[in-house]
Order: structure tokens, then C-alpha cells, then sequence
């Protein structure tokens, strides 16, 4: 099994051995100058493509490459600073104004954040043309002094860059296969379904805006002391489209990607410069051609086209080697690196992975405690609460309380005002007036990941799972809030990183076994049936271990068969200890299993108690249920 | 007072300009989604065709302007169904890098086709200005703003008073609930490409004799452009119109008495203060079309 991880380092090794041998390997320093830029173009596509990565694109990655050049010229030409001094300072300022200029721009999504991106890169680039007193305006700052008196000729640049890229991709590798790395996937896949599993989207956007910025700082700097000049073009428009067009044409949010494409795009406008005044024309076709038929950049496209070929080859080999040796030939299988998980994963059977769900818990609350759950009876109160958009009142004076261990369903016709509660409640949605306490706690001026930390997960009306990745991946996305975020743990992985990490496993296990999709764990959840994907909602909340449970609607579109599968489940639930809030039109699923119901109609509570008093209740049977309705679900 | 007066009147005029290139970025972007790069290049491209037909054929001024606009009615719906129509599902920088990367190879082919000198186009009016009390107006002046707003409020009416406008507005407002109506939204985006595109080769066409053309006319615009829109709200018609004439009157004010080296840096500042304090616009959240 050994021989499988093998392999990646030793061709890593022999890699690094031919790039170290490279200024030997090469005839001509012109070459070795191109390796320089390629160095240069992959550090800024891969730190552009960390933006990319929570699905933001920016359109202003020069406005950073420029200030980190700027400051570190200023700082060695104007006040002779040494050169690692001014090569962290730059480092360091651009981190600094990217954080500035993140809290500014990341509540913005889209069209909007690029737009605002270009907007401070030609400000800047102006800043940069007219503070003459400090840039010399379009003439540039000349002599920037070298790094060291002995970096002589290119060899000492380039393993100066060797050195920086190496480190980055290898900070890079690590992030992306950590909670961090995961959180941002989760937030690219669908982000309000992140936070409602208790990840703070903006943290990590934050996150990748100041790492962004400090590595095109660094680039910017080593950039000045290279050219030993800097101007205004270096923030030019045309430079930004250079790098999104490596990032993009190598495969977005992949880490091999923007490399091939800062290599590619570093070397074919030197091609092209044989075409002259048609290289331009040709590179602007080559962008939209790229964009019509490879939108998902070269890297994954290339990746498809492996996968097909291995896929039609692979038969014919095993026949080959079925008649070479008699034996079945089988592809090399991934094998789970956690001996822990492979022994949980073995032992694991259905009833047994219901107790382990809920017993091994840091809270109290998940256990069911007799004692304890008569002590404290209410969990969530709400109060006096009113939610209006414009003139419509969603949500009018509304009061109820929600008891611990309890199936507590709210029904009403459309338009009720019953998603717009659950809004409040788990603070997606706003709140015009009123509180919501949970345990005691008053939610109204937390944010949507920060009551999902406190357990009140919620799922929603409209199928919501993280579409692009597999079941699998789907709940291992969902396990955050019960991983430590920091950037240290994550990067030095800790001891109690790597046990959160064989948790994440252990409970995607037991979570798939309990919903019963083991046989899709590997499917990806877009192409799910409709009935599994609304299963496996529920699954990536059942990950964050809630206490409490908020299902929108969890029946719609289901037929009756999954519609009993789902009764079952959220019993089960319930056993767990969890209380389990329901949102739903399905009268046989909402009088079956709820212990207590809330009729809403117009924002306004019309009723409240149990299952069989709703059903007499004229006030419900008109506003509702209808006469006939009322009469079926009797039965 | 006079100098002042000056300055507002030809911040209007500019501002005219801003609010025909703003109308039709918005409306690609309200309908389709797209944010449209090669917008300035559409302008470039519109001035050029004037200056062919118009300089170096002879043909009439007014006439020049109108077979531009044709002209370039066509060619919008032809890049509309070549680039973008099949982009139509992806997320949204997709179609934007397209743009991109259409506004470089449009550039780039003017720089070999005409190459970089600036042209004049020729006065197409006589020169003689107009004296209004303190102010002067010259002929083509009055008349590039006076067609900018003709141009703006026959938009306004195409949209609010006929089958085809209506259809856009629906499409606008629901994209789904137009095609279940049995609107054909792929020709709407079509229609709404096109039109956006003939808007901003007249803007160059108008421009085009009163500063000179150069291939490398589209880049500036383009930003300025984009500053309108987000200024009046993405997907906004009105506010595209108040931003432009606003930009147009704050550059010409600011250069006039501030400085000119930033006269261009307003449209980016304008970008980031509207999007970081008033994200949906000057105008607010109301989202509406004509």
C-alpha cells in the first residue's frame, strides 16, 4: 500500500531535481529569462486564483502587484532600506491594504466585486501617474538596486524564484487539503448553504484576500528588484487580463491549473511575437475560443479526456493481462490512510451508528436527559417578533416557544410567512422587530454561521446541496464547525486537527449508513434522484451534530414511500435528542409526527396545540385545512 | 458664472453620451447577464464607421450615422449569436472574459486597419457658434445632445409602447415565466445585444467629430461606461440615464476647476463609493426597465 504514496513524492523529487539543474540544462540566458517570468506569472495566477477559489473573480490583482513594487522601490531607492526588509514590507503593506480594501468590497458578489476590483486598480494606476513627488509619475522609478551585491546575471533570480514558487505551492497544497481549503470549496459550491452549516463565508473570504495580496505583494517586490525599475504600466488593464487569462485557462480554483497557465501564457505571446502586430489579435481570439470551448480552463478538460480514454482502455487491459497471467488485473485502489476509521468503518452497523451520532458529544444537549430536559423545558422563545419587507408584514407580533426534545411542525397556507420564521430564526433572513432566544440567548445580533455553531442547523425549501462534488464530499464539506479553523492547526496539523479529521470520517460514514446512501457515495449530488438529494440535506445537517433541527418543507416533491422513509428519520431524530422544528404542507407527515403544531396565516398565529385540537379548530379548517382535509386526516 | 455655465453645458453634452453607452450596457446586462467589455469598442468601431463613410466616401453626415447604426445593429446580433448565445448557461465570468477577450481582438484589428494616428472626422455643421448671452454653442454640439436624448427617449418608448419592448420588459423582470408565456427569450437576448451595440457606434458617431478617432478610443469609455451603469444600479434604465448625465457634468466641473490629471480617476471613485455604500445604485433597489 506504501507503493501509492511513493510515487507522487519521487516525481516531485526528480521535478525539483530538473528545475535546480535547469540554468545548466539551458543554452541561452534568454531562456532562463523566460523560466524567470514563468516563475513570476505563477506566483501571481496562483495567488489570484485564491480569490477564485471562494468563487470571487478580481479584476484588480495589479492594483497589489503595483504597490508591493512601488513601495519596495521606494522603500530601497528613497530611504535604502536593505532588501529582505523592504521585500516583507511590501509583502506586508499590500497584505495590509488588501485587508482594507476586502472589509470594503467583500460584502459584494459577482458582477458587483469585479466591477469594484477595476474600479481600484485604475485608481490606483492614476494614484500612481499623478503623485509624482513620490512614483515620478510615468517616468518610473529607475535603479532599483539588486537584491545582493552577488546576484549577478539571471541564475540567482531564478532560484530566488524557485524558492518563493516552491513555498507557495507547497503553503497552497496544504491549505486546500485542510478545513480552510474545505470551507472554501463549500462556499464556492453554494454559500448560503455554507453558512447555514456554520461557516463564516467572509472570515475565509477575508482569509484569501490577505493571502492573495501578500503573495502578489512579495511578487510586485521581486519584480522592482529584477527589472530594477518600476512604472504605471505595471498596473495597466491588459496586465489583469494576462493573469486571469492564465488562471482561467489553466482550470480556476484547481492548484496545478493556474501554473500550466501562467507557464503557457507566459511562453505564447514569445511565439507570438513573430506575428508582430497580429500577436494582440491573436491572443484576444485565443480568449474567447478558450472561453466557447473549454469555460472550465485546459487542466480539468484535459483531466475529462484522461478519464474517457482510461475508461475505454481499461476493459481491454484487463482482458490483456486476465490472459497474460490469469488473474483479474484491477486498477490501483485509493485505500483510506486512518487505520481508526478503517476499524469504525468495519464495525459499523445501522443501530449502532444512531447511538454514535449522538453519544461521543462535546454538549450535553444531544444526550437525552430525563432530569434535565424536565428542568429545562423551553429551548427557543420567540417574542413580540415581526419581520416586513416594505409594506408587507411577512411576520406580524408573533409569539411561541419551542420545547427541548420535542417535533414542534408550523403550518399555513403560501405566502404564511413560515419560511420567512425560519429565516429569523436561524438569522438568513432579516427581522424587523421582536427577539429569539435560544437558551437564553438572544439570536438577533448573530450572524447565520454563528447560530449554526450553536446547533440550530436548518435545511431548505428549495433543494440545496453542494452540487458539483459527491455525496461524500457533500458531508465532509458540512463538518466544519466541529474542525479547528485557525490558520496554525491547519497548516501544522495538529493533534487535535488530525482527530477532527478521522471525526469528519467516521460520522460521513455513519451519516451515509443512517440515511442509507451508501451506495451513493460516490455520485455526484447534482445527478442524485430528487428524493436522495432531499435526503441528503438532511445528512449535511446531521453532520454539524445540531440540537436543533429547522426542516423547510422536507417532503415537497418526495412520493409517499420516501415520504414514510422520512417519518422514520425524523423520529430518529428525535430519539437522538435533537428537537426537531417542521416546516411543511404534507398533513399526514405533520399530523403523523409532530407533538405540537403553529398555524400561521398572514404572518399572524391563528392557532397552537396539539395535532388533534389543530384539526377541530374552525379558525385552521377555514383558513387552511378545509372541511374535507380536516375529515381525511382524521382517519 | 459664465465659465461655470460652460463647464455644466458641455458636462452635458459628454454626460448625453454617457447615458446612451450607459443604456445599452445596463440593458445587456438586465436581460442577459452579461457584463459587456467590449462595449467601448462597439463606440471605437461606431466612430470609425462614420469617419469611413462620412470623411472618406462622402456620405452625408446624418445618413453616415444611421447606416452605422444599422450596421452595427446586425453585427451586435451576429456576436450575440456567436459568442455569447452559446456562453448563455455559464456562471457569470465566463461570458465577461469573452467580452474581454472580443474587446482585445476588436482593438487590436482597428490598430492594423487604421493604425494608431488620431483622425479627424471633418465638421459635418458649420462652425459659426451660437452666442447665448454669456455661453457659445456650436451647431454640432446641440445637436449630438439633442440626438443622445432623442435616441434615450425613443429607447424609452420602444420599451414601454411596443409588442417587442414589452417582450424584453417580461423577459427582464422573469426570464422563466417570459419563455412559459411563450416569448423566445433567445431572440430577446438577440434584440437587447444588438440594440445595445447600435447605441454605442452612434455614441462613437456622435463623439467622433468633435474629438478625433483612434483605435484605443474604446479602453476609457468603456471604464466610464461601466461607472454609469453600476452608478445606476445594474439593470437600471432611469439611473443609467441621471448617472451619465452626473459623470459627464462631475468631469467637466472637476477638470475644469480641480484638476485634469484625475478628470478620469471620478468615474472610478464613483465606481467604488456608489458600490461600497449604495451597492443597488443611486436610485435604490428599484430594479426596472424604460
Amino acid at each position: 500500500m506504501k507503493r501509492t504514496n511513493l510515487l507522487p513524492i519521487l516525481v516531485i523529487v526528480a521535478f525539483l531535481a530538473v528545475l535546480l539543474a535547469l540554468p545548466n540544462l539551458l543554452s541561452n540566458e534568454y531562456y532562463l529569462r523566460l523560466a524567470i517570468m514563468s516563475g513570476l506569472f505563477i506566483l501571481l495566477a496562483s495567488a489570484h486564483n485564491i480569490l477564485m477559489k471562494v468563487g470571487q473573480l478580481s479584476l484588480g490583482p495589479v492594483a497589489f502587484y503595483g504597490l508591493g513594487a512601488y513601495v519596495s522601490a521606494i522603500l530601497s531607492v528613497r530611504y535604502h532600506t536593505p532588501f529582505l526588509l523592504a521585500f516583507l514590507a511590501a509583502g506586508v503593506i499590500t497584505a495590509a491594504v488588501g485587508w482594507v480594501i476586502g472589509k470594503l468590497t467583500l460584502k459584494l458578489r459577482t458582477a458587483y466585486f469585479v466591477l469594484v476590483t477595476i474600479g481600484f486598480a485604475e485608481f490606483f494606476r492614476l494614484v500612481a501617474i499623478n503623485w509624482t513627488d513620490m512614483t515620478n509619475g510615468p517616468m518610473g522609478i529607475t535603479a532599483v538596486p539588486a537584491p545582493a551585491s552577488w546576484f549577478v546575471g539571471y541564475r540567482p533570480y531564478y532560484y530566488f524564484i524557485l524558492l518563493l514558487v516552491v513555498l507557495v505551492l507547497a503553503a497552497l497544497y496544504r491549505i486546500e487539503h485542510s478545513t480552510i481549503g474545505r470551507a472554501m470549496h463549500a462556499i464556492r459550491e453554494n454559500e448560503t448553504l455554507g453558512r447555514s452549516v456554520g461557516i463564516d463565508s467572509y472570515r475565509y473570504m477575508m482569509f484569501a484576500a490577505v493571502l492573495s495580496s501578500f503573495i502578489i505583494g512579495l511578487s510586485g517586490s521581486f519584480y522592482a528588484h529584477f527589472f530594477q525599475f518600476v512604472g504605471p504600466e505595471l498596473l495597466s488593464f491588459d496586465l489583469t487580463i494576462a493573469i486571469v487569462i492564465m488562471v482561467i485557462a489553466g482550470g480556476r480554483s484547481t492548484l496545478a491549473g493556474p501554473v500550466i497557465g501562467a507557464i503557457l501564457f507566459t511562453i505564447i505571446p514569445e511565439l507570438l511575437r513573430a506575428a508582430s502586430s497580429y500577436r494582440m489579435v491573436i491572443y484576444g481570439a485565443l480568449l474567447v475560443l478558450l472561453m466557447l470551448f473549454m469555460p472550465d480552463g485546459i487542466l480539468p478538460a484535459v483531466m475529462t479526456l484522461l478519464r474517457r480514454i482510461i475508461a475505454l482502455v481499461s476493459p481491454a487491459l484487463q482482458r490483456l493481462a486476465t490472459s497474460l497471467t490469469g488473474k483479474p488485473f484491477a486498477l490501483p485502489q485509493p485505500v483510506e490512510s486512518a487505520p481508526a476509521l478503517a476499524n469504525a468503518a468495519a464495525t459499523m452497523d445501522a443501530p449502532r451508528a444512531l447511538t454514535s451520532l449522538t453519544s461521543k458529544d462535546d454538549g450535553g444537549l444531544t444526550a437525552p436527559n430525563k432530569d434535565k430536559l424536565e428542568g429545562q423545558k423551553e429551548l427557543i422563545r420567540v417574542e413580540d417578533l415581526s419581520v416586513h419587507f416594505g409594506g408587507i408584514h411577512a411576520v406580524e407580533r408573533l409569539s411561541f416557544s419551542v420545547e427541548q426534545g420535542e417535533i414542534f411542525a408550523i403550518i399555513g397556507p403560501n405566502g404564511a410567512g413560515k419560511t420567512t420564521l425560519l429565516n429569523a430564526i436561524t438569522r438568513l433572513g432579516p427581522i424587523t422587530s421582536g427577539t429569539i432566544t435560544f437558551q437564553g440567548e438572544t439570536l438577533n445580533s448573530l450572524q447565520a454561521h454563528d447560530v449554526a455553531r450553536r446547533r440550530l442547523v436548518r435545511t431548505f425549501q428549495h433543494t440545496s446541496v453542494f452540487p458539483h462534488v459527491t455525496t461524500n464530499r457533500n458531508l465532509v464539506l458540512a463538518h466544519n464547525l466541529r474542525e479547528p479553523a485557525g490558520l496554525l492547526p491547519n497548516l501544522l496539523r495538529t493533534r487535535h486537527y488530525r482527530a477532527s479529521e478521522v471525526d469528519c470520517r467516521i460520522r460521513a460514514k455513519e451519516v451515509l449508513a443512517f440515511l442509507k446512501l451508501e451506495h451513493h457515495a460516490d455520485t455526484q449530488a447534482n445527478s442524485l434522484p430528487y428524493g436522495n438529494q432531499r435526503l441528503l440535506e438532511l445528512g449535511i445537517a446531521m453532520m454539524t451534530n445540531p440540537s436543533v433541527l429547522l426542516l423547510d418543507e422536507p417532503a415537497a416533491g418526495m412520493n409517499s414511500t420516501e415520504v414514510e422513509m422520512l417519518m422514520d428519520l425524523i423520529l430518529s431524530i428525535r430519539d437522538m435528542g435533537v428537537t426537531v422544528i417542521l416546516v411543511e404542507h404534507d398533513m399526514k407527515l405533520v399530523m403523523g409526527i409532530s407533538e405540537r403544531i403553529l398555524v400561521l396565516n398572514y404572518g399572524k398565529r391563528i392557532a397552537m396545540g396539539h395535532p388533534d385540537e389543530i384539526r377541530q379548530n374552525e379558525d385552521v379548517i377555514t383558513a387552511y385545512l378545509g372541511r374535507r382535509a380536516a375529515d381525511a386526516t382524521a382517519n | 458664472m459664465a465659465e461655470f455655465l460652460q463647464h455644466l453645458l458641455n458636462g452635458l453634452m459628454i454626460g448625453g453620451i454617457y447615458a446612451l453607452m450607459g443604456i445599452g450596457l445596463t440593458l445587456i446586462f438586465g436581460i442577459m447577464n452579461v457584463v459587456n467589455f467590449a462595449h467601448g469598442e462597439f463606440y471605437m468601431l461606431g466612430a470609425f464607421g462614420v469617419l469611413t463613410l462620412f470623411t472618406f466616401m462622402g456620405v452625408p453626415y446624418v445618413l453616415s450615422l444611421a447606416l452605422t447604426a444599422l450596421f452595427f445593429f446586425f453585427f451586435g446580433g451576429v456576436i450575440q449569436r456567436l459568442i455569447l448565445h452559446p456562453l448563455r448557461n455559464q456562471s457569470v465570468e465566463v461570458p465577461m472574459l469573452a467580452t474581454i477577450g472580443l474587446s482585445i481582438f476588436l482593438a487590436n484589428m482597428a490598430l492594423i486597419i487604421w493604425d494608431p494616428t488620431p483622425k479627424d472626422i471633418g465638421l459635418p455643421f458649420p462652425l459659426k457658434a451660437v452666442q447665448l448671452g454669456p455661453i457659445s454653442l456650436t451647431p454640432i454640439r446641440v445637436f449630438v445632445f439633442f440626438t443622445a436624448l432623442g435616441l434615450i427617449v425613443a429607447s424609452h418608448l420602444f420599451l414601454k409602447h411596443t409588442t417587442l419592448g414589452t417582450a424584453i420588459r417580461a423577459t427582464f423582470q422573469d426570464r422563466e415565466a417570459a419563455a412559459l408565456m411563450g416569448i423566445n427569450t433567445n431572440l430577446i437576448n438577440m434584440v437587447t445585444f444588438a440594440w445595445g451595440t447600435a447605441l454605442a457606434a452612434v455614441a462613437g458617431g456622435l463623439l467622433g467629430p468633435i474629438f478625433q478617432v483612434f483605435p484605443t478610443m474604446g479602453a476609457a469609455t468603456s471604464s466610464k461606461s461601466f461607472a454609469v451603469v453600476i452608478a445606476g444600479g445594474l439593470g437600471n434604465f432611469p439611473g443609467a440615464i441621471l448617472a451619465g448625465l452626473l459623470l459627464g457634468i462631475a468631469e467637466s466641473l472637476g477638470a475644469g476647476y480641480i484638476s485634469s490629471g484625475y478628470r478620469d480617476a471620478i468615474a472610478f471613485i464613483m465606481i467604488i463609493v456608489v458600490l461600497i455604500f449604495r451597492p443597488t445604485g443611486l436610485l435604490g433597489k428599484s430594479r426596472r426597465l424604460g
